[in-house]
């Protein structure tokens, strides 16, 4: 395995339509509904890009098994996979997701610790429903150095994002994917494409929004309403720590003017008091939170234009085939 | 019985053992003896003193027995422990040593334990030889004594003279005089002898000499030899004992100051008149609420001062005065407040009260009355009217809280129950008397205390007899006693006057509320609904109530029930939803009725509060069935909530009518297996269901059933009426809900389908459906010809509805937003101010205030029903949206836009 690029940034994934396949049969296989798979990517850095050709699956345990061991059973893979000589390097790990819902507190400290760890390491995430729709949907993520930063200080006070100036734009990158084959599959495909008789594709046209727009619009609502706390949160947070500010501005100029009159009638003046100890400020809310749920507004949002607007084209395109008069 | 050895137990086990033999016959004849002494006509009287005073003096003797043996070993600590507590125990028996006397035995140990206390002290030798505790022990005894002798000192210097005068012999026959006197006397004999012969007295006299020497040779002899000696003496004086008791009896009588065996009432030969009496009366009251005060033996005392007076014919006067204490010592009877009369002593405060208002009602010249002061009372047999001071309202008023506290204490589900219950009658028998007394007599408050008294003991009673008359099933198969009783007022006529008359006459409020409540309950109870709403409205209790005491709140909660209940029989379903809401959303309704407790840790209720809860609590045979309660309400929930959840379904704003009700069907989705339905609850959730499907048949099947029947529907009076109400309501209810369930299926529906299916009438559901049309509820109108129903189909579809919701949270979002922007700024509406000043003519404001607007007008829409805006309001949102997910670092993004 050669030497590693240090600049992650400039990280180009290629992952090998294996792997690709392997992820989509893990979800056909373990995934319901809602629930998410996750599994760990393998392969190597080539240049200024991060080829992932290999992958396997965390196993789902329930929580009878509690003494299940997640770390023993990533080690013991690796070495068995070792042993029969295929790419064992760690770079990252995927998960499938729901209506794009994968912008969590779960992921991103995850994601951290890979990056921490791995610098060069990258999150698949994998959406088996557009998937389903007729468009293989698969985007590959890392932390921005931003925020690796604040994860690294663990500041997620007001005053803190603010210093870093961060946005919610601005916590994810999106690596562009590639995904190859080698050649002889290559050939392959070929053949077969003249072989077999072309798959009807019908999920491609229908025309049936509600649904998919029904499910998007119930998850950016819960958000909304999660936000909507948020902020109501921070505004009390706000609007404590203005009045605190005030109750201690007060009693400040109390004291001096106490103090004053006590050194005109020649007393000494009070003794100083720890005004911090009295005047606690309330304890900030974390902000990361907000960060988060915006970023996956942002998300959601992304994916109800995507799809509003294909849909539109394709209702035009079903009114123009209606009346092909008009 | 060893009780008597145990007194006398220094003699050693081989008299004991003779003694065991004849003891049945000596404790027969010490009774007898007693008896003797006793004054004929009050002997009872005088075995309940004697054996209060008993118990006193055992304690006490028991007390000496073991300060002796201490003495006996030089057990010095131990001696000062025990005379502790003797000095302890004198002082609790000082009533009845007031009385008696000091006893005699007290004395002695008294100056014994001097005597030997300082032959203790001067031995110097022995002195040394104490280890440090009892040394300690003896000094400080030795100065306890003397101090406390000094109160005794005549006592004892006279006991000392007789000791002295009769000492050889003598003074154990003196033990033996004493010892029957007080059964438990613990005579300072060193002679063995004395026991067998005190306790066999009575044999001695039956049994020739000879025979009772052979005895005790007998027994005696087959002892140890060292007795002998002993022995010897017990036949010298067992053959002395006979010539020479009379003598000796007289003189221990004249040596010892006799213990009074029983306060004589009156001093033989005293004449007995009213001054006496009273006298006499005021001795006895003065002892109560003393510490030591045995109150058995007041009252017993009292009862004898009643018999004397009722003797002498002292006059009705003095009758009702000794009355009046004797039941107010019934209530002092027992000294904590808290605990409950036993029903005994009850029933005999309930006899006196009796007594005592037969005298009153015989006597028409007796005034009694609180303010009458004790000096201006006269008792005597004049001409002028005897004034007794004291309030025989208090008194039954008293009485009936007993009553309330004894079955508040008796366990509901047992045969005692029902009859301490019997006695209710009873009471109520005398609360009646005593109104009819007092509106004779009585000033307007009294008049109003009784009254409310009486209705307190009215209300809760369903009147059967008026029900059946108002049904006109008049005499069919009724005994005659029944008919006798039906010639009764109404309870609703009496209720009605005296409820009117405090209305008029109180002046407390507190009386007045209850009144008010009891009287809206009674109506509710019986079905006239109107008159109890109107009588709660207009007394605007709703309003002021929190500030009443928690017994009237509880009653008020009472009241608020059964009027909900009574909505509920007229099928008001949602005045019975509105006034059972409070007590049921509190999900504390056993308490708030005060009919149990509910478990709480302690660290919220302290003892003393629990307490203080339990006394409040009602008793069971005014309690109002919780199932019952429960049932009514969740039922009325029920045919409220379902056409409401079925109306707003996309609502996103839609609240609950009734937590409670959401919190059972909860219940019922959690279950992981449905089974038939058991329980009330259970029942009502799957006829929810049923009827949320518009199935009024099942909905009907799970209401009305043999097991709903039998835990709910069969306890009200007219349960056919109930039942018929429920149907109907179920159908009207169900059509509704099928309406606006299913309404968008339809594109037009026949009425007369809709009549079928719901087995209604036509008519009703002409008006049911022309309701919902102008309540706006159904998009639809009429087609008069053709009696069809036709949908318009405006109802937004559910994506449109998610997207209002949507935009209507985005406001809300907006808003919070916009207050964090407000707080940095220190302006409201800073943001849009700013905005204006700083693009005046932007068209981006403008944007921004048509969305506002925007929101708006969807909420008219959704409130109209009216077509919803196309689609682009979609796109909007979602826009919209990304400006204000900004976040903490809000940066307008208005380019957006």
């Amino acid at each position: 395995v050669g030497a590693r690029v240090g600049t992650a940034a400039s990280v180009g994934s290629w992952p090998l339509v294996g792997v690709v396949l392997k992820i989509i049969k893990h979800y056909q296989e373990e995934g319901q509904g809602s629930e998410v798979v996750q599994g760990v990517l393998l392969g190597l850095v080539v240049d200024d890009r991060l080829e992932i050709t290999n992958c396997f699956p965390f196993p789902q345990h329930t929580e009878d098994d509690a003494d299940f061991d997640e770390v023993q059973y990533q080690m013991e893979m690796m070495r068995s996979l070792r042993h029969v000589n295929i790419d064992h390097l760690h770079v990252g790990w995927y998960q499938s997701t729901y209506y794009g819902s994968f912008v969590s507190r779960a992921l991103l400290d995850s994601q951290f610790s890979y990056q921490h760890a791995i610098e060069e390491s990258v999150v698949l995430i994998y959406d088996p429903l557009k998937t389903a729709q007729g468009s293989l949907c698969l985007k590959a993520y890392r932390l921005t150095p931003k925020l690796m930063e604040i994860c690294k200080e663990k500041d997620f006070s007001p005053e803190g994002l603010k210093k870093a100036n961060i946005g919610y734009e601005h916590m994810f990158e999106e690596v562009p994917i590639v995904i190859k084959n080698s050649h002889l599959m290559n050939v392959l495909m070929w053949e077969l494409e003249e072989k077999s008789t072309m798959a009807d594709k019908h999920e491609l046209l229908s025309l049936s929004s509600s649904n998919h727009l029904e499910k998007s619009l119930q998850l950016l609502m819960d958000r909304v309403d999660e936000m909507s706390q948020e902020i109501v949160k921070y505004n009390s947070y706000c609007r404590n720590l203005s009045k605190q500010q005030q109750q201690k501005h007060q009693y400040l100029q109390r004291r001096q003017q106490e103090n004053a009159q006590r050194q005109s009638r020649g007393e000494p003046p009070l003794p100083e008091e720890d005004i911090s100890k009295m005047f606690k400020p309330p304890p900030p809310p974390p902000r990361m939170d907000t960060l988060l749920i915006a970023g996956q507004i942002n998300n959601y949002c992304q994916n109800v234009k995507e799809f509003t607007s294909q849909n539109l084209g394709k209702l035009f395109m079903a009114q123009a085939l209606q009346h092909p008069s008009s | 019985m060893s009780r008597f050895f145990a007194t006398g137990s220094d003699s050693e086990s081989e008299e004991s053992s003779s003694a065991d033999e004849i003891t049945p016959k000596a404790t027969g004849t010490t009774f007898n003896k007693q008896a003797l002494l006793l004054s004929d006509d009050e002997e009872d009287t005088k075995r309940v003193v004697r054996s209060a005073k008993d118990k006193r003096f055992e304690e006490l003797t028991n007390l000496i027995k073991t300060i002796r043996n201490a003495m006996k070993i030089r057990d010095m600590s131990k001696c000062l422990e025990e005379f502790e507590q003797l000095c302890r125990a004198f002082l609790k028996s000082k009533a009845i040593v007031d009385k008696e006397g000091v006893p005699q035995f007290y004395i002695r140990l008294l100056a014994d334990l001097e005597d030997y206390l300082n032959q203790l002290w001067e031995d110097k030798e022995g002195k040394k030889k104490m280890n440090k505790n009892n040394a300690k022990a003896l000094s400080t005894l030795r100065q306890k004594i003397r101090k406390y002798n000094r109160d005794f000192e005549t006592d004892i210097a006279s006991y000392k003279e007789v000791s002295i005068s009769a000492l050889i012999h003598i003074h154990m026959k003196s033990g033996l005089a004493v010892l029957l006197q007080n059964c438990s006397y613990a005579p300072r004999i060193k002679t063995r002898g004395s026991l067998s012969c005190a306790v066999g007295e009575s044999t001695f006299k039956r049994l020739p000499p000879c025979l009772r020497t052979q005895d005790a040779d007998r027994q005696t002899s087959s002892r140890r030899p060292k007795k002998t000696k002993q022995k010897d003496r017990a036949e010298e004086e067992a053959e002395e004992e006979p010539e020479g008791e009379d003598g000796e009896w007289r003189e221990v009588k004249g040596g010892v100051p006799m213990v009074k065996e029983k306060p004589k009432m009156f001093a033989k030969g005293t004449e007995i008149n009213t001054a006496v009496v009273v006298k006499k009366l005021n001795e006895i009251l003065q002892a109560r609420g003393k510490k030591g005060t045995d109150r058995a033996a007041q009252i017993e005392l009292l009862h004898a001062l009643a018999a004397i007076a009722e003797e002498n014919n002292l006059g009705e006067g003095i009758m009702v005065k000794i009355k009046f204490n004797i039941i107010a010592s019934l209530y002092d009877y027992n000294p904590n407040l808290a605990a409950f009369m036993k029903p005994e002593m009850w029933k005999k405060c309930l006899d006196c009260i009796d007594e005592l208002l037969d005298i009153l009602f015989d006597n028409n010249n007796i005034f009694i009355g609180e303010n009458i002061a004790e000096d201006s009372e006269s008792l005597g047999i004049s001409d002028q009217p005897f004034r007794v001071r004291g309030c025989i309202l208090t008194l039954v008023e008293r009485m009936d809280e007993e009553f309330t506290k004894i079955m508040q204490n008796t366990d509901p589900h047992s045969q005692e129950y029902v009859d301490n219950l019997k006695d209710e009658g009873r009471v109520c028998g005398i609360i009646d008397r005593l109104l009819r007394y007092l509106e004779g007599k009585g000033s307007t408050e009294e008049i109003c205390r009784v009254y409310l008294r009486r209705i307190m003991h009215t209300y809760y009673k369903f009147d059967y007899k008026a029900h059946r008359r108002m049904l006109g099933l008049q005499g069919e198969s009724k005994s005659e006693q029944d008919q006798e009783e039906s010639e009764g007022e109404d309870s609703a006529i009496i209720m009605d006057r005296l409820c009117k008359f405090i209305y008029a006459k109180d002046r407390t409020d507190r009386i007045r509320t209850c009144a008010i409540l009891c009287h809206i309950y009674h109506h509710a109870l019986h079905s006239r609904w109107y008159q109890a709403r109107d009588l709660m409205l207009m007394s605007h209790l709703q309003d002021n109530i929190q500030h009443a005491d928690p017994p009237v709140q509880i009653l008020y909660n009472r009241t608020m029930v059964q009027l909900g209940i009574c909505a509920f029989r007229q099928g008001m379903i949602k005045d019975a939803h509105n006034a059972l809401l409070d007590i049921q959303s509190s999900g504390r309704a056993k308490e708030l009725l005060g009919q149990g407790l509910l478990m709480r840790n302690m660290q919220e209720r302290n003892a003393e509060q629990e307490k203080i809860e339990k006394r409040r609590q009602v008793p069971f045979h005014m309690h109002i069935n919780l199932e019952l309660l429960e049932c009514v309400y969740l039922v009325s929930a029920m045919l409220l909530e379902i056409p409401y959840m079925a109306a707003h379904e996309f609502d996103a704003r839609r609240r609950m009518i009734s937590k409670q009700f959401h919190h059972q069907l909860r219940v019922g989705e959690r279950q992981p297996l449905l089974g038939p339905p058991e329980s009330m609850r259970e029942h009502v959730v799957a006829a929810s269901k049923a009827m949320k499907m518009g199935d009024w048949r099942t909905c009907h099947s799970f209401i009305i059933n043999e097991k709903m029947n039998s835990k709910v529907w069969d306890l009200f009076p007219e349960a056919q009426r109930v039942r018929e109400m429920l149907v109907r309501s179920i159908q009207e209810e169900s059509l509704r809900t099928y309406l606006f369930t299913y309404s968008s299926v339809y594109d037009s529906i026949s009425m007369e389908t809709l009549s079928e299916m719901f087995e209604l009438e036509l008519p009703t559901v002409h008006s049911i459906i022309s309701k919902m049309i102008i309540n706006e509820e159904l998009m639809a109108s009429l087609d008069q010809p053709t009696q069809t129903v036709v949908m318009h189909r405006t109802e937004p579809t559910s994506l449109q509805n998610m997207a209002l919701q949507l935009a209507e949270k985005l406001g809300g979002l907006v808003e919070n937003n916009e207050r964090v922007f407000d707080l940095k700024q220190g302006v409201y509406g800073g943001y849009f101010n700013r905005v204006r000043l700083l693009y005046p003519h932007s068209p981006i404001f403008l944007s921004l205030s048509d969305q506002k607007s925007g929101y708006q007008q969807k909420q008219n829409y959704q409130r109209g029903g009216l077509q919803v805006p196309d689609s682009g309001l979609l796109l909007r949102i979602v826009k919209h949206s990304r400006t204000v997910t900004g976040g903490p670092a809000f940066s307008p993004r208005l380019e957006l836009i």
